[in-house]
C-alpha cells in the first residue's frame, strides 16, 4: 500500500481517491490527473503515455479484477510534481499470475481481441511494481525518460 | 489542452468505387473502442469488404481502439477481404509498433497509396 520506494514520492504526498467500479466514474481521476499534468507543463507524449497506462490499469482492475461487479470500487492513490508522476490503482479482486499471461506480439497471438494492456504499462511507463497478489500495481513516469 | 478534449470519437464513412473510407477523429479509448468496433464492423459490408481507415485524426488509441482494428482485420479477412491504416500521428504509429499491429495491418502514407493497395 505504501509507494515503493524508488518511486520517489513519500506516502503523506499521495492523494487517495476511491471511485465505483465502472468506466464512467474512473475517468473522473484520469482527467483529474491529466489535469495537473498539464499544470505542471508536461508535453503530449508524456500526458499519452500516463493516459494510456493508467485507462490499462484501469480496466484491467474493473474487468478482471473486479470482475465487472458495481458494488466493488477502484482505489487510487497518485501525486504530480514538476519531474514525476505516481499512479496506483488497487481493485477488491484476488489478483492474478502475470507470468501465465501470452505474450501479446508474439505472431500466434496477434489477432488475441486483448491480453496487451499489462504490455503497454511496460511500454511506456519509467516504471511499473505489482504487489504480491497482483491486484495493486503503481505506476511511475518521469519527466526526462533514463536510459531502460 | 483540456483534459477531456479528445475523448469523443466520430467515425466518418465514404465511398471510393469499391472501398469504404472510414476517417476517425478524436479517441479511442476504454469508453470508445466498442462502440468503434460496432461502427467499423458495420461498415464492412461489402463481398469482399475493403476498408480503409484513416488515422490521421486520431489523437489517442489504447487497447480496447487496438481491439476494434482487430476485430475489423478478422471480419475483412473471413470475408475474403482487408483492411489498412493511412496516416497515423506519431504517437498512434509507435502504439501500432510496439504491439506489431503494424504487421498485421499495413500502414500507407497516404490515401491514395492505400486505396490503390486494397484495389489491386
Amino acid at each position: 500500500m505504501r509507494p515503493p520506494p524508488d518511486f520517489g514520492v513519500r506516502d503523506e504526498e499521495l492523494t487517495h481517491l476511491v471511485v465505483p467500479s465502472d468506466l464512467r466514474s474512473a475517468k473522473e481521476p484520469e482527467e483529474q490527473i491529466v489535469s495537473e499534468m498539464i499544470s505542471h507543463g508536461y508535453d503530449r507524449d508524456t500526458i499519452f503515455a500516463l493516459r494510456l497506462a493508467l485507462e490499462e490499469a484501469i480496466t484491467n482492475a474493473i474487468k478482471h479484477g473486479n470482475r465487472n461487479d458495481p458494488t466493488k470500487h477502484i482505489h487510487l492513490r497518485y501525486h504530480v510534481n514538476p519531474d514525476r508522476v505516481v499512479v496506483m490503482v488497487r481493485d477488491e479482486g484476488r489478483g492474478f499470475r502475470r507470468k501465465s499471461l501470452p505474450d501479446p506480439t508474439a505472431d500466434e497471438n496477434l489477432q488475441r481481441a486483448g491480453g496487451r494492456g499489462l504490455m503497454l504499462m511496460r511500454s511506456y511507463m519509467t516504471k511499473v511494481r505489482y504487489n504480491r497478489v497482483g491486484n495493486e500495481v503503481w505506476l511511475l513516469k518521469t519527466r526526462k525518460e533514463p536510459d531502460k | 489542452m483540456k483534459p477531456n478534449a479528445s475523448d469523443d470519437l466520430t467515425v466518418e464513412l465514404r465511398r471510393e468505387g469499391s472501398i469504404q473510407i472510414a476517417t476517425l477523429r478524436g479517441s479511442a479509448g476504454t469508453e470508445t473502442g466498442e462502440d468503434l468496433q460496432r461502427r467499423l464492423i458495420a461498415a464492412a459490408t461489402d463481398q469482399p469488404p475493403k476498408i480503409v481507415v484513416d488515422l490521421s485524426g486520431l489523437s489517442f488509441v489504447n487497447s480496447a481502439g487496438l481491439g476494434a482494428f482487430i476485430a475489423l482485420h478478422q471480419h475483412c479477412r473471413q470475408h475474403g477481404g482487408d483492411v489498412c491504416f493511412v496516416n497515423p500521428r506519431p504517437a498512434v504509429a509507435q502504439i501500432l509498433r510496439v504491439t506489431n499491429l503494424d504487421r498485421l495491418i499495413r500502414t500507407y502514407p497516404d490515401l491514395d497509396s492505400a486505396i490503390k493497395a486494397l484495389s489491386s
